[in-house]
């Protein structure tokens, strides 16, 4: 059933879908993280859609449309599903300690504005590299293109729950890959990290020195059991 | 009230996953109202919704969109004009040619149903191998041949179901569905389109779709995708899963035209 009165021409497609080369290409650069595969997802997306053409609604959201097409071409053909897994498996067993890691960023140290302040481009190009396909794909349209809740799950098929908890696993996955590189390079000290001025206690627990955030991790963890265990 | 309400949402805990929707713009009337009123109480929540909003902020800024290549650009030009102008499809299966030719036939097609949030294994796993464009284990033009490539690989006898002439075999590939050997058939029309038949035990995966239609008698399943329409059904104790580059009243067309004319039995099963 065509949907324009007549069959969409070239130049109706020229003029609906094209302006949106430029958000498809940066988006697609960050999905499949080199710009030579970047350029061959873009490519194969606007030719589909061009295919399609008669099938988009217009009046309705094309960005979207456009960005549905990619995400399933990404999901079918760049993704990378045994990466994925081992990621996501690493990413449940951390998830406990990182919250605890933010709870004490959160308490409203200094270490926001030390972390934020010094944050570079290339450091968060790398955070979002590491974050697994469907969550980055999630914080790519939520952060990065704007979409909303709604419309990242018609382009993801996933209802809006599902969208919300992906955008936020990205985003703490993503923090924490930037607080391991703020911590790795000395913008902040991990025990500066874990917030705790007048907590001394922890802060020894913690250890003062400790750069790889792994360790920190499990000292800290080691500190907040004992905690826990006097409660 | 103001007071119960403040009682209700004392949790932090229940604040968290308002922070999210907050800092995004999606939390909205009610729950807006009571979030902002908990922020204002609590020092702890609302220096995570800062904190959170400003991450956000500084993960966009960091990432601005990328100048498109030069290359790219030049590409996209070259591959969309060598394009037919209004891009036809599956050319011979346009409505012009369809409409009279199904009302011709007297064409029963009645929309029968629509459940939501219904999913099919079979149906997307059947999407989704089309649009890998997976390696085929048999190739040849002729269906009987393939069909009957896959005696004895099958526990059933796979019949290719016939389609318009235009519409020829390229081959056949085995694939699984759930725990069960299937039958996945590929062809193509003479402009190159894909479309695939999966052919499998429907006691291995049950056929459900959010929609149904009446085809010719038969009840057919859809499900639409960008692009690609998957259509299942039943036929003599089988399952088949249609997938195809053209909309769902096109996929119609070709269910008809295959529902109308008898199978192409495997080679050495012609006789049965």
């Amino acid at each position: 059933m065509g949907l324009f009165k007549r069959r969409p021409s070239r130049a109706d497609f020229e003029r609906e879908a094209l302006p949106h080369t430029q958000a498809l290409y940066s988006a697609a650069v960050r999905l499949t993280r080199n710009e030579r595969d970047a350029e061959d997802l873009v490519q194969d997306s606007l030719l589909r859609a061009y295919r399609f053409f008669d099938s988009f609604e217009p009046g309705t959201n094309c960005k979207a449309w456009l960005f549905r097409i990619m995400t399933n071409v990404f999901c079918n053909r760049y993704r990378e599903r045994e990466r994925e897994q081992e990621i996501l498996t690493e990413a449940k067993s951390s998830d406990a300690n990182l919250e605890q890691f933010f709870a004490g960023v959160e308490d409203g140290r200094n270490v926001e504005g030390a972390l934020l302040g010094k944050l570079v481009s290339e450091d968060v190009e790398r955070a979002l590299a590491e974050v697994p396909d469907d969550f980055r794909i999630a914080v790519i349209l939520a952060d990065l293109e704007d979409f909303s809740y709604k419309e990242i799950a018609e382009i993801m098929e996933c209802p809006a729950g599902t969208v919300m908890s992906r955008l936020y696993r990205g985003r703490k996955i993503l923090q924490r890959s930037l607080f391991k590189y703020a911590v790795e390079q000395g913008v902040i000290s991990a025990d500066w990290a874990a917030g705790g001025e007048a907590d001394t206690a922890k802060k020894q627990a913690v250890g003062g020195q400790t750069v790889d955030l792994d360790s920190y991790r499990r000292k800290r963890a080691g500190g907040a059991g004992t905690d826990h265990g006097q409660s | 009230m103001a007071r119960a309400d403040r009682v209700g949402i004392a949790d932090c805990g229940d604040v968290e996953a308002f922070t999210q929707a907050y800092i995004d713009g999606e939390l909205s009337g009610r729950d807006r109202e009571r979030y902002e009123r908990h922020l204002s109480d609590c020092a702890r929540c609302s220096a995570a919704q800062r904190f959170a909003s400003r991450i956000k902020a500084a993960v966009r800024g960091h990432l601005p969109r990328r100048p498109l290549p030069a290359s790219l650009e030049h590409r996209l030009r070259v591959a969309i004009s060598a394009q037919p102008d209004a891009p036809p499809r599956w050319p011979w299966l346009t409505w012009s040619r369809m409409v009279p030719a199904m009302a011709a036939m007297g064409v029963m097609v009645a929309i029968v149903g629509t459940v939501h949030n219904r999913r099919s294994v079979v149906m997307e796993q059947a999407r989704r191998t089309y649009q890998a464009e997976v390696p085929l284990d048999v190739t040849g033009k002729d269906c009987a041949t393939v069909s009957s490539w896959f005696r004895g690989r099958v526990d059933f006898p796979v019949h290719a179901p016939h389609l318009p002439a235009q519409i020829t075999c390229k081959g056949g590939r085995l694939v699984n569905v759930e725990d069960r050997l299937a039958a996945y058939l590929v062809y193509e029309d003479p402009r190159g389109h894909l479309l695939s038949v999966l052919v499998f035990d429907p006691d291995a995966a049950p056929i459900e779709a959010p929609r149904h239609r009446v085809v010719d008698g038969r009840e057919v399943f859809y499900r639409g995708g960008p692009g690609v329409v998957t259509a299942a059904y039943r036929d003599q104790g089988l399952g088949y899963v249609m997938t195809a580059d053209v909309d769902e009243d096109a996929m119609t067309g070709l269910l008809q035209a295959s529902f109308r004319q008898p199978a192409a039995l495997p080679v050495d099963n012609q006789l049965h």
